[in-house]
Parts: C-alpha cells; sequence; structure tokens
C-alpha cells in the first residue's frame, strides 16, 4: 500500500484536446479520494493516468517512492500492482468466478493451491461464497461488481481504482454496495481512488475529494468543505441543490460582509466572501443560499413574503418553489409542514455566500 | 493516394509495439499481406500496359479494336444484367414471403433459398446440364416422350441458359438483403400510414417499399458483382455454344500460353476489374443515399404479417413447386446421376450403382491425387488464413496504428476482384520474373488462396473483437498480465468462436475452389474443383457427380456446424 503523487500532470490528447490540465493531488497512504465531476470533465483520464493506461503529456506520477509515468517514463500497468474496478465491470465471460478472482494471481504464477485457497478468500469478502464455480452470464450485475471487486483485491495491490464501478446499479444496490466498499477500507486500509459523477456517492466514500470541470481540479477539500462552503457557482451548483440570487455586495468586513438581493425588497442578508472583491462597493454579483438555510416563516412575521408556486412531496422533506418578486427561491420544509400551493409565505436567507459577477460568467457555471 | 501514405507509415507505428513479440509478429503480418495482395496486383496493373518490355497502350488497344476481345466485354454486361433482373423478380417475392406472411413452414422455405448461396455455381450449372441437355437432360426427356416430340424444351448451352442458371445462384444476395430490411423495419412506420387512413396495398405502395428499394438495389448490386466475377458457370454453359465472358475470354487466353495471349488476358483483366470498381462506386453511392437507412437498422423487432386466411396452403404449395424445381431438383439430378453406372441410361433400379464412388474415392488415380491436394490446401490455407487474419484484424480494431484502413483495405481488395483476375496476378507475379518460380507447384495455389480469401478470416476475427470491450483487456493488464498472457487468457479464448467460424469460411470455398484454381494448377497439382471441371466437361457426368455429390454433403455439413457456432449471426453470412 502507498500514497498516490500527482505532480502538475497534464495530458493532451490528439495535439490539442487537453483532457486534463496541469493537475496536482498528494493522496496519503490509506485515504479514500472521489474525483468528482460531470462527464468530460477528465476524471475518468486521470484515473487511467494513474493506473498507466495512459501516459501524462506533461508533469509527474508517483505511486509510493517510485516514479511511474512521466512524460518520457512509463511503467506498464501490469507492473504497478494496483487494482481496478471498471464501470461495465471487464468480468471476463469465460472464466468463473474463482478464475476471474485469482488471475492477477496466476500471472504472478502463484502456485495452484496458494491461488485457489486467496481467491476463495477474496470471494468470501465480497460475500459470493458458494458461487465459486459459476460463469458471469449466471449471476446478476451486483454480483459481477463483487467479482471484479475480489478481483482488483485479490493480490493486495499497492491501491484500488474504482472507476464509476457502481453507475450501472440499481438505486437500492448502489446504496449497499457503497457500505460495503468503505466498510472493506476499514478493514483492508487500502488507499482508494474513485471516481463518479454522483455527488451523494462522493459524500458517503471519500476522506476528501476532487470536484473536476473541464481538466482541471476546480475545488480540493472534505465533502464538508465542499458543500458548505464551494469555491465557485460551478461547485456549489454541482454539489447539492442551489439558489442563485442575483444581489450586490454593499458592505464588507474582511471576509464577511452584507448583500442586498433586489427581487426580495432589497432584503440584507449577512454573507462570506467567496473572494477577494475587484472593484469599489456596490459590487454586483449572485448569492448562494442552499435550500435548507431559507428559514421560512408564515404570512406577516417576515420582512419579505413570497408565494409557493409548488410544493413537492419527497418522502424526506417537502421540496418548495417559492416565488419572490419574479425570482424562483428553493426551499424546503419538514415532510409535514402545513404548506399548500399558492400560500404566501415568508422567506430569509440564513447563511449565504457571495460570488462576484465575473466569476459567473466565466464559464464555470455546471451544465451537468 | 492519402491511404497509400498512411499505409507507409504502418510499420512506424508497429515497430512502437511495448513488445518485441508485438511488433515482429506486427509487421510480418503486414509484409505478408504485401507480398500477398498488393505486389502481384501492382504487377499485373503494369503489365497491362507493357509490350516488349515498353511501356505501351498496344495491349488496350487490340482490346477494344477486336470483336472477340470487346464482345465478351459487352456480353459480360448484359449477362450481369438480365441476372440481376431475375435475380430480383426471384429474391424480393421471396423474401417478403419468408419476412411478412404467414405462410406454413417459413423456415424451411428460408434455408432452401439460402442453399444455392452455399454451394459452388460450377457444380449447379453441371446439374442443370443434367436437367436441360438438348437431347439427355432428364426434363428434356420427359417433356419429349410426354409431347411426343424430337424438339427439346429449352437448351441448357445458350445465353438463356446462362442467366437462368446464374440467376438461381445469386438470388439470395437480393433475398438476403431485403429479408433483412423488411424484419427489421420498424413496423410502426407501416402502422402510422394506417392509422392515416392508408389500405393495405396503399401501405405496401407508399411506406414498405420506398424504404427496401436500397436493400433491393444493394443485393442487386452483388449478384451483378458475383455474376461478372463468375467462371463455372460461363465455361460450362457458354463456352461450347461459343459465348464468352470475360472471365471465359481470358481464361482462353491464358490457356493459349504465349506471350500475346498473357498480355491480352491481362490487359482485359484491368478491365474486368473496372467492371468490379464501376460497381463498387455505384453501390458506395447509392448506400450514401439512402434516407430509409437509420430507420431500418437496428435491433430486430416483430413485424406485422400478412395473414394469407384460406389462401394459406394452396400458396404455399405454389411457392414450393417453384423454389423446389429451382433448388432441389439440380441436387437431386445430381445425385441421380452420381449413381448412375453411366450418363445416358434410362433411371432404372438395375442401372444403379455406387461404383462410381468406389472409383473416385479408391481407384482413379486423378480423383484420389485431387481429393489429397484439396484437402491438404484448404486444411493449410484455413489455418493460415486464420492466423494472418486474426492478427491483421487485431491491428486493424485494437490498435491505434496510422494506416490500419489501409491495411483493412488491402485485405478486403482481392475478394472484390474476379478470382480469375487474382489467379493471373500471381502467374505474373511468382513464375520466375522475380527470381521466385512457383509455377505449377502447390505453393502457388496457397498464395493464391490465402490472398483471396484471407478476408473471411479477418472479417470474422475483427466483429468477434469488436465484441470484446476494451476494459476486459484492461483487466487483465492491471492484474498483471504481459502482452502475451493478455491474449492467450483473455482475447484468444473470448475470439475463439469467430477464428473457427473463419476458418470454416475459408476452408469450405477452398475445399472445392475452381475458378483460381482451374489457372494455376499443374500435372502433379490437381485440385477437387478442376477435376470436376475436367470429369464433366469430358463427358463423364457420372463420375463428375459422384465427386461434386460428396462435396455437397461436406458442405452443407460445414454450414450446420458453422450456424451452431455463430448461433442467431450465422443467418447473416
Amino acid at each position: 500500500m502507498a500514497s498516490i503523487s500527482l505532480r502538475n500532470v497534464t495530458k493532451t490528447f490528439g495535439g490539442n484536446v487537453q483532457a486534463v490540465h496541469d493537475m496536482s493531488l498528494e493522496i496519503a497512504h490509506g485515504e479514500i479520494v472521489c474525483l468528482l465531476g460531470p462527464s468530460g470533465c477528465g476524471k475518468t483520464t486521470t484515473l487511467r493516468l494513474v493506473a498507466g493506461f495512459e501516459g501524462p503529456t506533461a508533469g509527474e506520477l508517483w505511486i509510493g517512492d517510485r516514479l511511474v509515468s512521466s512524460s518520457r517514463t512509463l511503467v506498464p500497468p501490469a507492473r504497478r500492482n494496483l487494482g481496478m474496478v471498471f464501470q461495465d465491470y471487464a468480468v471476463w465471460p469465460h472464466k468463473n468466478v474463482l478464475d476471474n478472482v485469482g488471475y492477477p494471481l496466476k500471472v504472478r504464477k502463484m502456485s495452484r493451491s496458494r491461488i485457489r485457497k486467496r481467491a476463495t478468500e477474496a470471494t468470501a469478502l465480497v460475500g459470493l461464497e458458494g458461487l465459486e464455480k459459476r460463469y458471469p452470464e449466471q449471476l446478476s450485475g451486483g454480483q459481477q461488481q463483487r467479482v471484479a471487486l475480489a478481483r482488483a483485491l485479490v493480490a493486495e495491490p499497492e491501491a484500488l481504482l474504482l472507476d464509476e464501478p457502481l453507475s450501472n446499479l440499481d438505486a437500492k444496490l448502489r446504496e449497499k454496495m457503497r457500505f460495503e466498499i468503505m466498510d472493506l477500507h476499514q478493514r483492508l486500509g487500502l488507499t482508494l481512488v474513485y471516481v463518479t459523477h454522483d455527488q451523494a456517492e462522493a459524500m458517503v466514500l471519500s476522506d476528501w475529494m476532487v470536484v473536476m470541470n473541464r481538466g482541471k481540479a476546480v475545488q480540493v477539500g472534505t465533502p464538508w468543505e465542499i458543500y458548505r462552503s464551494p469555491s465557485s457557482p460551478f461547485v456549489a451548483d454541482f454539489i447539492g441543490l442551489a439558489n442563485f440570487l442575483p444581489a450586490q455586495l454593499v458592505e464588507r468586513n474582511g471576509q464577511q460582509g452584507i448583500a442586498e438581493i433586489p427581487a426580495a425588497g432589497s432584503q440584507r442578508v449577512e454573507c462570506s466572501l467567496a473572494s477577494e472583491p475587484s472593484g469599489s462597493l456596490p459590487v454586483p454579483g449572485v448569492l448562494f443560499v442552499r435550500p435548507e438555510d431559507v428559514e421560512l416563516s408564515s404570512e406577516g412575521e417576515a420582512d419579505i413574503e413570497g408565494t409557493v408556486t409548488r410544493a413537492t412531496f419527497l418522502g424526506a422533506r417537502l421540496d418548495l418553489r417559492v416565488d419572490v418578486g419574479g425570482a424562483e427561491w428553493r426551499a424546503e420544509a419538514p415532510p409535514g409542514a402545513d404548506i399548500a400551493q399558492g400560500q404566501a409565505i415568508g422567506v430569509k436567507a440564513q447563511r449565504a455566500i457571495f460570488f462576484e459577477k465575473e466569476e459567473q460568467t466565466d464559464g464555470e457555471t455546471a451544465d451537468a | 493516394m492519402n491511404r497509400v501514405l498512411a499505409f507507409a507509415r504502418a510499420p512506424f507505428d508497429l515497430l512502437r509495439s511495448p513488445t518485441l513479440a508485438g511488433r515482429l509478429v506486427g509487421l510480418a503480418a503486414v509484409a505478408l499481406l504485401v507480398v500477398l495482395t498488393a505486389f502481384p496486383l501492382g504487377v499485373l496493373f503494369h503489365r497491362s500496359f507493357e509490350r516488349e518490355a515498353q511501356l505501351s497502350l498496344q495491349n488496350y488497344v487490340e482490346v477494344f479494336s477486336a470483336a472477340r476481345n470487346y464482345q465478351p466485354i459487352w456480353d459480360t454486361v448484359k449477362l450481369g444484367l438480365w441476372t440481376v433482373l431475375l435475380a430480383a423478380v426471384l429474391g424480393v417475392p421471396l423474401a417478403w414471403v419468408v419476412a411478412r406472411t404467414n405462410m406454413p413452414r417459413r423456415r424451411i422455405l428460408e434455408n432452401l433459398c439460402l442453399l444455392p448461396y452455399m454451394l459452388p455455381p460450377f457444380i449447379g450449372a453441371m446439374a442443370w446440364i443434367q436437367l436441360l441437355a438438348p437431347r439427355s437432360g432428364y426434363i428434356n426427356q420427359l417433356w419429349m416422350s410426354l409431347m411426343g416430340t424430337r424438339d427439346p424444351l429449352f437448351n441448357i448451352y445458350s445465353f438463356g441458359g446462362m442467366v437462368m442458371v446464374m440467376g438461381f445462384y445469386s438470388f439470395p444476395f437480393v433475398f438476403i438483403a431485403v429479408r433483412g430490411a423488411l424484419e427489421r423495419m420498424n413496423p410502426s412506420l407501416e402502422e402510422a400510414a394506417s392509422i392515416c387512413g392508408a389500405r393495405t396495398l396503399r401501405v405496401a405502395r407508399d411506406i414498405t417499399v420506398p424504404l427496401v428499394i436500397p436493400s433491393i438495389m444493394a443485393g442487386m448490386m452483388l449478384a451483378f458483382l458475383y455474376t461478372v466475377s463468375n467462371f463455372g458457370i460461363p465455361a460450362l454453359l457458354g463456352m461450347r455454344a461459343r459465348i464468352f465472358v470475360l472471365t471465359t475470354r481470358i481464361y482462353a487466353y491464358i490457356l493459349r500460353g504465349d506471350m500475346v495471349g498473357i498480355q491480352l488476358a491481362t490487359a482485359l483483366s484491368v478491365v474486368l476489374v473496372g467492371l468490379a470498381a464501376i460497381i463498387l462506386i455505384v453501390n458506395r453511392w447509392v448506400i450514401s443515399k439512402q434516407h430509409g437507412a437509420a430507420i431500418i437498422s437496428g435491433k430486430s423487432v416483430r413485424p406485422t404479417r400478412v395473414e394469407l386466411g384460406r389462401w394459406r396452403y394452396p400458396f404455399a404449395l405454389g411457392v414450393y413447386a417453384v423454389v423446389g424445381l429451382m433448388v432441389l431438383a439440380p441436387i437431386v439430378a445430381l445425385m441421380l446421376t452420381s449413381f448412375l453406372r453411366a450418363w445416358g441410361l434410362p433411371l432404372r433400379w438395375a442401372n444403379f450403382t455406387v461404383r462410381n464412388y468406389e472409383y473416385i474415392l479408391f481407384e482413379f488415380p486423378l480423383t484420389r491425387a485431387a481429393i489429397q491436394n484439396s484437402v491438404m490446401l484448404a486444411l493449410v490455407a484455413a489455418s493460415a488464413a486464420v492466423v494472418l487474419g486474426t492478427v491483421l484484424a487485431y491491428i486493424v480494431v485494437k490498435t491505434r496504428t496510422r494506416g490500419r484502413q489501409a491495411v483493412d483495405a488491402l485485405v478486403t481488395l482481392p475478394n472484390a476482384i474476379p478470382g480469375t483476375v487474382v489467379a493471373l496476378a500471381m502467374i505474373l507475379a511468382w513464375s520466375g520474373r522475380f527470381g521466385i518460380n512457383l509455377y505449377n507447384t502447390f505453393a502457388i495455389l496457397l498464395v493464391a488462396y490465402l490472398s483471396y480469401y484471407t478476408f473471411y478470416a479477418f472479417r470474422n476475427a475483427a466483429a468477434a473483437l469488436a465484441q470484446v470491450h476494451p476494459s476486459l483487456e484492461e483487466a487483465a493488464t492491471i492484474s498483471g498480465a504481459g502482452s502475451g498472457a493478455v491474449m492467450r487468457d483473455v482475447v484468444i479464448p473470448l475470439i475463439r468462436p469467430g477464428m473457427l467460424a473463419g476458418w470454416l469460411l475459408v476452408f469450405a470455398p477452398t475445399l472445392r475452389e475452381l475458378t483460381i484454381s482451374i489457372l494455376l494448377y499443374g500435372p502433379y497439382t490437381p485440385t477437387i474443383g478442376v477435376a470436376v471441371f475436367d470429369l464433366q466437361d469430358a463427358g463423364y457426368f457420372h463420375i463428375a457427380s459422384a465427386l461434386a455429390a460428396i462435396i455437397v454433403v461436406v458442405i452443407v455439413g460445414i454450414n450446420l456446424v458453422m450456424r451452431k457456432l455463430l448461433g442467431g449471426r450465422a443467418r447473416a453470412m
């Protein structure tokens, strides 16, 4: 087991398509790190660079204290001692479960009896005991997934790479496998790099995560940091639900300030600043507010009122859309709340982050 | 030109393969491909412009100024046009019956319609001679005795005879294309017309027919290509009536054996290739104009079928009578003749014997040598073609080697060229002029077969490889396997059915090959196809039939095995 280190890694395809741009990451031994982003953001390419299926155009990649990839050297994947779970599982249809799982040991020229023993153990580890002789076609998607996992683990790799491993499973099973992967990680203490476009999955699994967009790491941090303090509207929009309310910053005190929302009768909201304002006050921009940070009150109790345009019951909560002076606010209420469509309601932004205007228009808004 | 340049880059890219073995195998395969195909065809093209070691247009001048040279060009086109017309008249309605009616036993009808596709056409020509030879043919005899006349019903040794037999053997191309289109057409297209108020015939006219026309055209193109390339049928049916097409005229010139003969044959070959090229270009153009392609292609759906009601059984009877006569009658005739003591004897129990089989299998040196040669050639050619084809397919499908499309084109090319031309190219390249003389040897047959048939092994391996998702190989690599182990443990096992099918697809036709062999066989290297042809031509119908009957049984058997192997896919072959 080992750390993984990417140092200014860039990957360019066909001369001008930059799949990964100047990426630097230090993944410590035993961490789970998720690469998260919309499709085409370069997360899978990053993982394939780590695996060695692609070589970097520039930069270096270290596994432990070994330089494995640079623009000049490329240790082939077979010699990196990594485990990988592919999106489509890549379980070989012509080999049974035990032969699939035991294959990494077979190419390491282990004795037959040891292969058998360790493959059986790995199969049991993922909960497939009794199915050793089955062929992939006789297994469900979830079971094939476990075979792929066992195969990736059996040779005690330096690190485990997972490329959207759960995206082909149904919601229930996905949830279950997430916790099993965490469980395995805890038991085996593996370094784990996990690619996903599912933010919920990344939140649950990660020690820390990398949000990517257009080949760049746009924010690196713990799930909590990224959820609470997104560094850009793109991240704010990609992770969880977000309100973006046109506003202007009217007062400033270090990293804090006060913004006015014109559409909401110039309601003044305390906010933190995502970055140093570039011009003098008032600065135009948007105010980012999570729906759960919108405080609701009965008619007449708040300064600002809106009309509920839609109330959708989602099981654990009530999802609301509120029209405030022509702008739509998303908010939420407990499932049993007595709120109906067309009702007037008071709103107040409790916790907000101010993004300056140009930041939103520099092309980093989520298109996913 | 771009392709040629790209092809020149392939060796450099192959040299960058991560392993030494990969580099060597890849380069060897591409080099072999060049030697087998590009070089001989290049020599042929060059030689057509050569007279007495000078560049000259003399050959073409002679070709286009003497009637006996340009008449075959015209007759080839005429034969092709009449044949595809007949093929369409037979293939389209039969495809409709199979795909869109509730006629009983449609599967059997379908298999009957595919049968001519697997049988060698020269054996078909032989069988039809037995049915419709002017005085001795079974059908003509029956006709004359029933009618009390001395005039036969039909003379098979005629242009009409050629068109008829050619049509019977090329209609499966139209049948397969149209049946596929009719089966895959989204039924909602037709249902939408019905909802709009169109009745059954109106729907057929406005929706169904326009959507399948491109498929009909595509099938007819293939049938045309097949017809102009064919040697066996015009050789057995036309030459006796002094009707020559390009393939038989080239054959006659080569047989003449002198230098001018070879030169004229070479020029005619280039004309024949040009004719085939025009068809392929027109075909591409037609395909590019297909608006319906996207609508028709896709997964197969359950088409709406026409209910024949109480006409179901009478209709079936009529269809089976026609197809039975067309497909089964010649095979029955062949089988009957193979058991006759001598051709021409009446079909009576006392005249039947298994002597012919004993004779060809155990006594007659020509047929024994032919069987030995052909079996050996087919085994070696099929095995070599699978190895070569698989390596080339891997380069084309699985690597990013520049010039891989050129490799693809070069493997496919000989198969689009008439076998007669390929054989002549081999004679020109490998008769000593370039330091290697393979003329009259086993090797020249093998080289020609490989050049012509590797395509089948290549195509099947490529199709199988395309099914192997890259992650399956990557999973093995990340498990620690080197490229050799990835091949051995993952790729080869997964494409084995495709490789085996490719092997059979080369083995079956090489076992009874005629067109190439008849130009390349030597005194010690007769093949089965040549033996059947010569025996038939010399009038020993009963002996030729016995050998042909064995071939028919073996080929049908191979096709059954192949169907098992490929499952549903075999229907598309």
